[in-house]
């Protein structure tokens, strides 16, 4: 596809019409490059400045109005009946399409399912996003690929992991669910969210954003708990885990597909919006440089992320003829 | 016709009890409506059709119906989007009957008379210019590119439905919407990198 085709997207995104294909296919194409986020965010502005537009006309409305009443004269005439017919053709089709549901539903729950195991690869794609059987979600980033069997039997939920995904867990406590990496280590959860990337060969880590997770790197080991905010990487050389708070989900934006922001230092959000929109943006008002900064999940464009960021802090935003945005002024409330 | 979709919004009971009097045959109620719908619907039209005398017609039609049915009428939606998808409707009409020619030729030329209009407008607020420069801009977009943009970008109708009430292909609408994001584009582009002192410069250096 070309870029126009893209941008088409982008339009039809804004327009609520897009496709469920063709908003994955936009969604892949975002992820690509800092370029394609720069347009969307283009897009989004000629969407919101296009919004407004109301054609101004002169109007006579005297004049205009004593026109009309003189059609009025010529046109008077006697209002007709207006009869409604009840659809009994929809009550109907209603209760076939019932019917058949019925027996689809008897039919799939006589099936006998045994489980088998497939995998899931991303491939080439930025990510791609798997529903396991028990209702897990589970996004694999490229290069990734995942096992897991058709329905889940046993006192774990156990699936195979290789490379880095994204989990959000169905809540199961009599079933925990269990990753395993390629190594042998196991990250155990009841129910919650978490990204693992085993990737390289050296390091492992697990970054936990909501709920409990116990990882256990070596069998033999007691593991570490992890709460919410937490990530630990594990060095397979040393055999040592670090403990550390996430300053940001911001290495989850792959995943998430935008950025957010909790208690982050103002000067560090700017860099991360730099680094995902790729666009330069300078914080002129040093005051600010540590001020900390907290903004939900968002996908917006920059332009409505700036915009939003400003109005927070009552700075001015200005986009300058490079296309570079200024923030200037404000305070740290 | 095929209806266009609802433009929704509850009824508003001021707008209820102007209904009801005019209901009784009460024709200053009716200029209440008049006065507060007229001029919207004739910006709804120019959008469709760009010619004032065209809009004045259809807008006009659509009060003498409003009269005509007024025993009959049940309007379940707020009176503003009733009124607007019926001159939606006729606006449609109009195109297909007397404008036939204009969706069955090949495309205008791109070759869009350059826009300088803008360039003048001075630019402190760019927000607010840059809507300026937009709204000139779809004003120069080519008839029929103008024409899908602003089904799709102001009534609300999916390509689909532009599609079928114009009795053209869906890809021939997309074409039509890619051409005017582009147009836009352009014109986007313009109004951030040129300002009046760059212009005139480049326009000393190229000798013109």
């Amino acid at each position: 596809m070309k870029e126009n085709d893209y941008l088409l997207l982008l339009y039809k995104r804004l327009n609520a019409e897009i496709g469920p294909e063709e908003s994955a296919r936009l969604e892949a194409w975002l992820l690509e490059s800092a370029e394609h986020r720069r347009l969307a965010g283009e897009m989004e502005q000629i969407w919101a400045a296009t919004g407004a537009y109301t054609p101004s006309l002169n109007v006579d409305l005297d004049k205009d109005f004593s026109l009309l009443q003189n059609r009025l004269r010529q046109e008077e005439t006697t209002p007709k009946l207006k009869i409604v017919r009840f659809p009994t053709v929809l009550v109907r089709i209603a209760a076939a399409l019932l019917l058949l549901l019925g027996a689809v539903w008897v039919f799939r729950v006589l099936q006998p399912e045994t489980p088998v195991w497939q995998m899931a690869a991303a491939g080439n794609a930025p990510k791609i996003e798997v529903k396991l059987p028990d209702g897990t979600r589970v996004w694999l980033r490229k290069g990734s690929s995942l096992e897991y069997p058709t329905s889940f039997e046993g006192a774990h939920r156990l699936v195979k992991l290789r490379g880095e995904a994204y989990f959000d867990v169905a809540h199961n406590p009599a079933h925990p669910f269990r990753v395993s990496v390629n190594t042998g280590e196991k990250v155990e959860v009841l129910g919650t969210q978490f990204n693992v990337r085993a990737s390289d060969q050296a390091q492992t880590s697990v970054l936990v954003r909501s709920g409990k997770v116990r990882y256990t790197p070596v069998d033999s080991q007691e593991g570490v708990l992890l709460v919410a905010g937490k990530k630990a990487v594990y060095d397979k050389i040393t055999a040592k885990i670090t403990l550390s708070d996430a300053i940001s989900f911001n290495e989850l934006a792959w995943q998430t597909g935008g950025l957010e922001f909790v208690k982050t230092p103002l000067s560090q959000a700017v860099r991360d919006l730099e680094n995902w929109y790729g666009v330069k943006v300078s914080l002129e008002n040093p005051a600010l440089a540590n001020c900390p900064h907290t903004a939900p999940l968002t996908n917006q464009s920059i332009y409505v992320v700036l915009k939003a960021m400003a109005e927070t802090y009552g700075m001015n935003v200005r986009r300058d003829s490079e296309g570079n945005y200024h923030l200037s002024g404000g305070n740290c409330q | 016709m095929e209806p266009l979709p609802d433009i929704s919004a509850t009824p508003d009971p001021l707008e209820q009890s102007w209904l009801d009097a005019m209901r009784r045959g009460d024709e200053s109620a009716l200029r209440r409506i008049f006065d507060r719908h007229y001029p919207l619907l004739l910006a709804d039209v120019y959008r469709l059709v760009p010619d004032e005398s065209t809009c004045q017609d259809i807008a006009q039609d659509v009060f003498v119906e409003l009269w005509r049915k007024r025993a009959e009428l049940d309007i379940r939606i707020s009176l503003r989007g009733y009124l607007r998808r019926s001159a939606v409707n006729r606006a449609l009409n109009h195109i297909k009957t007397r404008k036939r020619l204009l969706l069955e030729s090949p495309d205008e030329s791109t070759q869009h008379a350059e826009d300088t209009s803008g360039w003048e407008i001075d630019r402190k607020t760019s927000q607010e210019n840059l809507e300026t420069a937009l709204h000139a801009a779809i004003e120069n977009l080519p008839e029929k590119c103008r024409l899908v943009f602003s089904l799709s970008r102001f009534e609300q109708l999916s390509h689909k439905q532009i599609a079928d009430q114009l009795g053209i292909s869906v890809k021939t609408i997309e074409n039509q919407i890619t051409k005017a994001i582009k147009l836009l584009r352009e014109a986007m582009t313009r109004h951030a990198d040129l300002s009046p002192a760059v212009i005139w410069l480049l326009k000393w250096w190229t000798g013109e």
